[in-house]
């Protein structure tokens, strides 16, 4: 019994619980949602997802551990929740073939390895908690892959390994032999033929294997197999308009550990849960909504590709992170979290519950990384990663009209897409800066991404730059921490664009004019640095001296530089009168289509051929157009005492050609001469009043360069070989590619000489210093006396690469020649090696001699300036991507063009 | 007893003209039901027109300054096609349409589609859209050409026979049919819809089928020159091009006097 006082205590006991109890009670509650990926760890992973022709994972998770393979051929068992390395499974001394595959299943460790061309691969299975070895065997996993129509196929992982079995998938090709393996032993257990005429795809969850399949009549399955017996579970009958009639590739099936199985054929995508239950028929059907019931991660990419936005956006890619997404159970609608990584480099290994683990494929910094789920309270839209969606900038309001009067007054601006993707920001996420005037070009500008910190923010830009940096040229005299130009090159032209990063937001710049982008993008740094990092300034390039202009599309034609004006043309079809000096813009000609050819400028006329069937004839001085012409040019321009000689084909297509000479002051045709059979352009040589021509069937053609009357001809090689000519005062040296070389006087065709090569000659020759140098597509050079055909010597080097282009330089006694991975310095007289200099992946541009100095481009488009007696660098510059012209020194400059656009002056003396 | 028997009698008739009915209603009752209230025997689900790959054509250049600033953008969706559509976009020399009719009885026959035309201009010359992707063709089985007196749908392998003379539809309730077809016009600007012939319970009836929104499908001939030229730029947003560009680019184009 309870005393007064005691009633009165417990009264009031009672009382205060009932008070602290009843706000509690009657607040609303706010559950915990997931809001975020954290990166929890990382760790290098630098070999590939798989091989192309396996699709085998190179790294897999479990529960119990993260298995990474090396290209050293170990594997890295990592703890999942920590990293921390617990042991590694050391490389086979006795079996040199790479790992093909990683798996991880129940307890064990199971690593396959061999190599794509050879059909024996070795299986190994090993204890996860030790790491010792269980069992060995030797599986058939032919690499064959069918190529005829109507054929089943099955593409998709060739080894898939569960908790109850492995699962084998002998052939790409019918007859499909399906081998169960025990996971313990490696023994079979089991062994199926598929029925013919259907193409299969399968994914593995962690006890079953997922099977989808197109069969003859466009029935379309997706089984549920068991690993062990590979006996059917449960199977559903997918309805899709767009099956394919044959079936084939256009159905794929992905899985995750849970049973979670995503199919997808052609455009429509199916989500099941474990138990064969369709959740949806999404995504755009399903939509990205907010976590709820959070599955575990089932796909990573980007946001706009899973809500069903395909082609919306540019690339399909927008926002720039990668999503994880997963499938809600309830409802079937997809969920998205943002990771901090771009979403065409990432794809999903695995996840255990709350954490996810992906591999990122940055180029030079290949991860896997594991993130850790937090929740939270926020109800802001997942899509925008944490982050309220008033943080984002209206697009329109990063630029103003004042901005874009650097092109011209009148600029509007409109926002972009309409029909974005899924959850609408408040403002505008991209803007189109529209001109005035049809002759202007139209600015456009995405918001990519506004991180919740500035850390995150760089380090997505980071590994974006590195992603564009592999795919595309970019323009390295522009580059500055958080600013990066680049070129793409789409199949229909090229545009310019400008990736920047300003504390949290990433922002990207776009335009069909590098000019313009060049001038817009400082200006939208500054505004948003003025907007983010108030008193920061603008980071400025590095690069000093010289100069360089952007073009729209490639430099392909060798500037010109006549009389401290450099001519240049580009792929966007433009003809350009700089400044050599300065860079300065003297004046323009949009000459409708691609220049792909030398131009040449003589007597005050800039002569031009573009790929669309025009040349013109422009005043140097002006660009004042004199005379244009609609004829189809395929060679460079040869002009010689008032005339002008082309090589043309009509059709296009046509296999012959005939050699043209028009009046340089008019562009009147004078006259036309075909040879026989094919021709491929061997460029016009002259001497005096005679044109010479060579041929694809081994003959030398001498006209008459007033009428176009045939003088004499030449069998200089077999009548199948191309013949290459060159001219050294009155000789012009044949050479053909059966090895004959001949010296023929210019004006009689008497043959001088006659020399024959153990070799094929495969580019035209070049005269110096009384030899003769030949050269062929093996990287072989050889060198004959100019007066006798007598051979001096032959170096050989190791070429072939496809686009090998063979050239030599000559000066100071000392020949220079490349080939695949160098430049080699040769005694003139004796040819030995008198010094040799890396190229990396080769040689594109040059060699070319002037001043004591050679210049020569490498493959990964940097230009070396070498000491020409010793080979040391004196300079070296990156140019963005490769160099497309051969290196012009002129007025203590150097001129290059390069495949981003750019033509570049730089100093001579040092760049 | 009488009473009994009545009431047994009338349970019985009931019971009868109840089985009767619901065997009718259930065989006939929902035609019956929609076609007194005038529901029609087909349902026309889905219609399209594919302008993605296609040269298109307006009839009135593109000049004020708001509509021009979102064929320039890249403002996608309905902000784009309302400004073609008062332009009156046509495709250029042949319109892919596709359809996708319902069954609207429990059992019809659709005897005959045929491309009614109801009005025709000259060619639309204000500007054209050159798309320049190149990408496949793709194969549709039915084609009727407008500049023919009477168009009609035939197929490729037999394009002298109507399509509908031999071969029909049936469709049950609720059963879809996708029909991708393909209507040409080299002569003029034509507005056409397309009229359906339905075979339902011994009774014919002609549905029209209109072009999306409520618009006429449209379809023009090549003009010989365009007041403006378009193409698809490498941002895939239109650009404006000179005549001589779009010469080069697009063969149908090429053809004409203007080039």
């Amino acid at each position: 019994m309870l005393t007064v006082r005691g009633r009165r205590r417990a009264a009031g006991v009672l009382l205060a619980v009932v008070l602290v109890a009843c706000p509690a009670a009657s607040a609303p509650r706010l559950p915990l949602v997931p809001v975020e990926w954290r990166a929890a760890w990382s760790v290098p992973a630098d070999t590939d997802t798989g091989e192309p022709f396996f699709e085998t994972p190179r790294y897999a998770v479990s529960d119990h551990a993260v298995a990474v393979a090396t290209r050293q051929g170990t594997v890295r068992i990592h703890d999942p929740r920590t990293g921390e390395l617990r042991r590694t499974v050391p490389a086979d001394p006795a079996l040199t073939a790479p790992i093909t595959g990683v798996w991880i299943a129940a307890d064990t460790l199971v690593v396959s390895r061999g190599t794509p061309d050879i059909v024996d691969h070795a299986l190994d299975g090993h204890d996860l908690t030790t790491g010792a070895a269980l069992w060995r065997r030797t599986i058939a996993v032919s690499s064959h892959q069918p190529r005829t129509e109507g054929i089943g196929a099955y593409r998709g992982p060739r080894i898939m390994v569960t908790e109850r079995g492995i699962v084998v998938l002998e052939r790409s090709a019918e007859p499909l032999d399906i081998r169960a393996l025990d996971l313990r032993t490696g023994a079979t257990t089991t062994r199926v033929t598929y029925p013919r005429g259907c193409h299969l795809r399968g994914a593995a969850t962690a006890r079953s294997v997922a099977l989808l399949s197109s069969c003859a009549g466009n029935k379309l399955r997706l089984t549920s197999m068991d690993p062990r017996t590979l006996r059917h579970g449960w199977t559903r009958l997918l309805s899709s308009f767009s099956s394919p009639p044959g079936g084939d590739a256009a159905i794929r099936v992905t899985a995750n550990a849970e049973g979670y199985v995503h199919a997808s054929v052609g455009n429509d995508d199916f989500f099941y849960g474990a138990d064969g239950r369709l959740l949806s028929t999404g995504p755009e059907a399903a939509g990205v909504m907010n976590p709820s019931r959070w599955s575990p991660p089932l796909l990573a990419g980007s946001y706009s590709g899973a809500a069903g936005h395909r082609g919306a956006l540019l690339d399909n890619g927008w926002p720039l992170p990668a999503y994880l997404f997963s499938v809600d159970s309830g409802t079937g609608r997809l969920s998205g979290l943002p990771l901090d990584l771009p979403y065409h480099r990432v794809s999903l290994v695995g996840s255990i519950r709350g954490m996810a683990f992906v591999h990122s494929d940055v180029p030079d910094d290949g991860r896997i990384t594991a993130y850790k789920l937090s929740y939270g309270l926020s109800r802001e839209p997942t899509r925008f990663g944490g982050v309220s969606a008033s943080a984002w900038p209206d697009a329109c309001a990063l630029l103003t009209g004042h901005d874009l009067s650097v092109l011209a007054d009148g600029y509007r601006a409109v926002p972009g897409a309409d029909d974005s993707v899924g959850t609408e920001p408040p403002k505008p996420e991209r803007c189109d800066w529209i001109p005035p005037t049809d002759d202007g070009v139209v600015v456009s500008l995405s918001v990519e991404w506004v991180s919740s910190s500035n850390a995150g923010a760089r380090k997505l830009f980071t590994a974006e730059v590195g992603v564009i940096k592999e795919a595309n040229a970019f323009d390295p005299t522009t580059e500055s921490p958080g600013f990066l130009s680049y070129t793409v090159a789409e199949t229909n032209g090229f545009y310019g664009a400008t990736i920047i990063n300003v504390g949290p937001v990433i922002v990207r710049l776009s335009s069909l004019s590098r000019q313009a982008v060049r001038l817009i993008s400082p200006l939208l740094q500054g505004n948003l640095l003025a907007h983010y990092q108030p008193g920061v300034r603008a980071p400025g390039p590095a690069r000093e001296g010289g100069w360089n202009h952007p073009t729209d599309a490639v430099v392909h034609a060798e500037p010109v530089v006549v009389d401290g004006v450099v001519y240049a043309t580009s792929g966007d079809g433009t003809v350009s009168a700089l400044d050599a000096a300065t860079g300065a813009m003297r004046w323009r000609f949009q000459t409708g289509g691609s220049l792909l050819f030398d131009h040449v400028v003589v007597d005050g006329t800039v002569f031009a051929a573009n790929t669309s069937g025009r040349l013109v004839a422009l005043d140097a001085a002006t660009g004042r157009m004199r005379w244009s012409r609609r004829i189809d040019v395929y060679s460079d321009l040869v002009v010689a005492a008032g005339r002008l000689y082309v090589w043309t084909r009509n059709p296009a297509w046509s296999v012959s050609a005939e050699v043209v000479a028009l009046n340089g002051a008019s562009g009147k045709r004078l006259w036309s001469f075909q040879p026989e059979g094919d021709v491929l352009n061997p460029d016009p040589v002259l001497v005096g009043e005679v044109v010479h021509v060579g041929s694809d069937h081994g003959m030398v053609y001498a006209l008459d360069a007033t009428s176009g009357a045939q003088k004499w001809r030449l069998r200089a090689g077999g009548g199948q070989d191309h013949t290459h000519l060159v001219r050294a005062g009155g000789v012009v040296y044949a050479a053909s590619t059966d090895g004959e070389v001949h010296a023929l006087e210019g004006s009689s065709g008497k043959v001088r000489w006659s020399s024959g090569l153990d070799g094929p000659v495969d580019f035209r020759p070049v005269v110096a210093g009384g030899a003769v140098y030949l050269g062929n597509k093996d990287g072989t050079t050889y060198a004959l006396d100019a007066a006798t055909g007598t051979r001096l010597w032959s170096f050989q080097t190791e070429g072939d690469r496809p686009g090998f282009k063979w050239d030599v330089a000559v000066a100071q006694g000392l020949v220079y020649a490349g080939d695949d991975s160098r430049l080699y310095a040769l005694d003139a007289v004796t040819g030995t090696v008198r010094w040799s200099f890396p190229l990396g992946k080769g040689l594109t541009s040059g060699p070319v001699a002037e001043g004591g100095t050679i210049h020569v481009g490498d493959n990964e488009g940097t230009l070396h300036v070498l000491d020409a007696a010793t080979g040391t660098v004196r300079w070296s510059f990156q140019t963005g991507g490769t160099i497309e012209t051969r290196p012009v020194v002129a007025g203590g400059l150097v001129y290059v063009g390069g495949s981003n656009g750019n033509v570049y002056a730089l100093p001579a003396a040092g760049g | 007893m009488r009473t009994w028997l009545a009431g047994i009698l009338s349970a019985v008739i009931i019971a009868v003209i109840g089985v009767v009915f619901t065997t009718w209603f259930n065989a006939r009752g929902p035609d019956a039901v929609d076609r007194i209230s005038g529901e029609p025997p087909i349902k026309v689900g889905h219609v399209a027109v594919d302008y993605s790959t296609q040269d298109t054509a307006l009839r009135e250049p593109v000049t004020d300054p708001g509509e021009r600033a979102v064929l320039l953008s890249s403002a996608s969706g309905s902000r784009h096609d309302a400004v073609m559509a008062r332009h009156h976009r046509a495709p250029l020399e042949k319109v892919d349409v596709t359809v996708v009719l319902i069954g609207n009885r429990s059992s019809l026959r659709i005897i005959d589609i045929k491309p009614r035309v109801l009005d025709r201009k000259s060619v639309s010359d204000g500007a054209v859209l050159v798309y320049t992707s190149g990408g496949e063709v793709d194969t549709i089985e039915l084609s009727a050409d407008l500049d023919e007196p009477a168009p009609r749908f035939a197929t490729a392998k037999d394009p002298d026979t109507s399509y509908f003379r031999k071969k029909q539809i049936d469709l049950k309730r609720g059963e879809r049919v996708t029909l991708s077809m393909s209507i040409k016009g080299t002569a003029a600007y034509y507005e056409f819809d397309l009229l359906v012939t339905v075979l339902a319970e011994d009774r014919t009836e002609q549905i029209t089928i209109e072009g999306p929104d409520k618009n006429p499908f449209r379809v023009t001939g090549t003009a010989d020159a365009y007041r403006t030229y378009y193409t698809l730029s490498p941002l895939r947003v239109w650009q404006p091009i000179p005549r001589g560009q779009a010469c080069v680019i697009e063969r149908k184009i090429q053809k004409t006097k203007g080039c």
